[in-house]
C-alpha cells in the first residue's frame, strides 16, 4: 500500500490473533501498537493525537465478545 | 483488472466467526490532511458506508453545524429508527500493489455507536466479488462498465 501506515495498521490487526482483551471497545493503532482504548471513540480520538505524533491512527471497533453480531 | 483484497478474520477471538474486513481511509474533501483510517466490516446488507458521528473529528467535520440534513437510518436487526447525517467523503481503498483507489461516496455518519461499515455503495462499484473461506483471502475485482 501506498500509505504505509495503515498497511501496518491492517497487518497488525490480523495478525494479532485475540483482540478478546478490547471486547467491546475502539481501539486505535500506531506503530504496531495499540495505543489507546476505550468504549468513547472520542476519547480514543483525543488520547491517539497525542500518542501518535507525526503519524495517522488507524481505528476500528471490536466486536462484544459475548454478543452475537446481526447486521 | 482493478483488484482490491480483504481478509476474513475471526475476531474478537480465534473462535468467534470470521468477518470479512479491510483498510479504508475516510477523508474530508475539503482538506485530504483531515482523515480516518479505519478498519471496516464489509456489510452487504447496507446501503451506505458508515460511521459513528464521533468519526467526523478526525475529519474536521461538524454536521450539525454545517447544518447537513439528518437522514433516518435503521438495522437489520432493529425496529428502531435513529437518525445520522448523510455527507460526502473521499473513500480510498487499496488495490494488490497498493495503488490507492477513491471515490467521492456518500457515507452515513449514525448517531450511535456502529462499527465502521462498508456498504453497498462501495461495493457496487465493482464487476465481482469474489469470497474463499478455506484461504480467507478476498477480493473485489474489475469496475462495473459504468464506473469506467
Amino acid at each position: 500500500m501506498n500509505n504505509p501506515a495503515i498497511k501496518e495498521a491492517f497487518n497488525t490487526f490480523i495478525s494479532k490473533k485475540d483482540w478478546s482483551k478490547y471486547s467491546g471497545e475502539w481501539v486505535a493503532i500506531c506503530n504496531d501498537k495499540v495505543i489507546s482504548s476505550h468504549q468513547d471513540l472520542k476519547k480514543v480520538i483525543k488520547e491517539s493525537a497525542k500518542k501518535c505524533k507525526g503519524k495517522v491512527p488507524t481505528f476500528t471497533k471490536i466486536p462484544d465478545k459475548n454478543v452475537a453480531m446481526v447486521l | 483488472m482493478l483488484k482490491v483484497p480483504f481478509e476474513l478474520k475471526p475476531y474478537p477471538s480465534p473462535h468467534h466467526s470470521p468477518k470479512p474486513v479491510m483498510s479504508v481511509v475516510f477523508a474530508n474533501p475539503s482538506d485530504e490532511s483531515k482523515k480516518f483510517p479505519s478498519i471496516c466490516l464489509l456489510d452487504s446488507g447496507a446501503d451506505f458506508c458508515t460511521l459513528p458521528l464521533s468519526a467526523q473529528l478526525r475529519l474536521g467535520l461538524d454536521l450539525k453545524k454545517m447544518n447537513v440534513a439528518k437522514v433516518p437510518m435503521s438495522c437489520a436487526c432493529g425496529n428502531k429508527t435513529f437518525f445520522g447525517y448523510k455527507f460526502k467523503v473521499n473513500v480510498t481503498i487499496y488495490d494488490m500493489e497498493g495503488k490507492p483507489f477513491t471515490n467521492l461516496l456518500w457515507v452515513l455518519f449514525a448517531k450511535s455507536d456502529t462499527m465502521p461499515l462498508i456498504g453497498r455503495n462501495l461495493m457496487d462499484i465493482f464487476e465481482n466479488m469474489s469470497y474463499n473461506n478455506t484461504e480467507r483471502k478476498d477480493y473485489f475485482l474489475g469496475l462495473r462498465e459504468e464506473e469506467l
